[in-house]
């Protein structure tokens, strides 16, 4: 590689390093108690365990989505949920219409056995904050894609980093620390091993961090696709009026549309997640693997009859499985711990390489300084 | 391959792991653990012993 070849991969490893390190310390400052909120969910929220009496059979999702309605007179259930771990737990989520933002979200958890509402979880906790100021600090969907635009000059940042690596190793032994010859070779050695240890970390961690960015055009792309198309003979017809079907046979028509697998979400008509007439039975698998892709099955909300079910699209697909290799939720505590680890690494490396940018600086102006003093005007390269 | 050599096999193990628990429950959680373990056994070792290997 010629120095000028070289000099362009610095540039471009400075910048794009300069202009997202600032924001990317906070994603890992902020990520790390994000890797462990269910640990810490419960500890702060002191989960309630559904106690199920001996014997006891599920209630009917419509007595207990009657039960959920009563808590919030003034709202309508929109989304129902299964709590993952614990399939006692049944969680409502209500607001004033279908279509309404996130916000304006009212939540009860029912136990599935006794009907007995087992909490009201909101959503202003601190891990909620921390979470809103990690994906879109505050500033909403702009926020969002800033992040994802940040996400991707951190990955450029990556990729010019190991070719710089390269360059610097060529001579030298892998994993060499230079501890006591000066501060700033010290610290460059130590960005360098960890950077290059946790390249794939970083790179996974930093591109499915830019996917999740993407969520809501991920949607808004399914919504006028797939979801348009499963609903085409409905296009016309006037809006759903009167008392929904059934629950719980949308949820035995779902079943039978999509055997060997378990209702995850439903979503009432009207919402983002489905059409203006269906409600959407948000089928998973029971493995490792496909318990992380979801499959809607469309069940007409007025005769109670399947209306449709796919499996979702490449791009859905890729979203759901950059969730989990973002989260670092899919392998036990275990994994949990080593993504604080990956995520501690990283730190180190974005304010070594922080150090460095001021050390090259410094000592460029003294040289500098030294130069003009003597009035010897070389160019370096 | 001096230079490229250790670098290539922490990273190719590293995705095995990424992708290992994603695959399976149980042994291929386990794996994930030890490829993704390693990786940090090695910085660890490198920063603070190093005369301890070759």
């Amino acid at each position: 590689m010629n120095i000028r070849t070289a000099k362009r991969w610095f540039l471009w490893h400075k910048w794009t390093s300069l202009i997202c390190t600032i924001f990317m310390l906070m994603l890992c400052i902020t990520g790390l108690p994000l890797i462990f909120h269910e640990e810490l969910d419960r500890l702060l929220e002191k989960q309630v365990v559904a106690e199920v009496p001996e014997g006891a059979r599920k209630m009917s999702l419509d007595s207990l989505a009657i039960l959920a309605g009563k808590q919030y007179p003034a709202e309508k259930i929109r989304y129902i949920f299964w709590d993952n771990d614990d399939k006692s737990k049944v969680i409502f989520d209500l607001a004033a219409k279908p279509d309404a933002p996130p916000e304006g979200s009212r939540y009860a958890t029912l136990n599935a056995y006794t009907g007995a509402v087992l909490g009201k979880p909101t959503t202003d906790g601190i891990m909620d904050i921390i979470l809103k100021i990690h994906m879109n600090m505050f500033l909403g969907i702009g926020g969002k894609l800033f992040l994802g635009l940040m996400g991707i000059l951190f990955v450029i940042a990556i990729v010019s980093g190991v070719v710089l690596y390269g360059r610097i190793m060529k001579k030298y032994d892998f994993g060499m620390v230079r501890k006591y010859k000066s501060n700033r070779l010290k610290w460059l050695d130590t960005h360098n091993l960890i950077g290059i240890v946790t390249l794939t970390w970083a790179s996974v961690v930093g591109l499915t961090g830019v996917i999740n960015t993407l969520s809501d055009v991920i949607v808004a792309l399914w919504q006028q696709g797939q979801l348009k198309e499963m609903v085409a003979p409905y296009a016309n017809q006037q809006p759903l009026t009167g008392t929904l079907s059934s629950l719980d046979s949308a949820m035995a028509t779902a079943r039978k549309a999509a055997p060997h697998m378990e209702p995850g979400i439903v979503t009432y008509p009207g919402t983002m997640f489905s059409s203006k007439h269906h409600y959407a039975v948000f089928m998973r698998g029971n493995t490792a693997l496909t318990s992380r892709l979801l499959m809607p099955a469309l069940i007409d909300a007025k005769t109670g009859t399947l209306t449709d079910a796919r499996t979702m699209p490449w791009y859905v697909n890729t979203l759901f499985l950059s969730e989990p290799l973002h989260f670092g939720d899919y392998g036990g505590m275990p994994l949990k711990i080593i993504w604080a680890l990956f995520d501690l690494g990283t730190i180190i490396v974005l304010i070594t390489g922080l150090y460095l940018w001021f050390a090259r600086r410094r000592a460029a102006s003294q040289q500098w300084s030294r130069l003009t003093e003597k009035a010897v005007y070389e160019d370096e390269e | 391959m001096k230079l490229w050599g250790k670098p290539l096999l922490i990273a190719l193990l590293s995705l095995a792991g990424l992708i290992a628990a994603l695959v399976g429950d149980g042994a291929w959680d386990a794996f994930s653990w030890v490829a993704l373990a390693l990786p940090v056994i090695i910085i660890i070792r490198r920063y603070y012993f190093p005369r301890n290997q070759g």
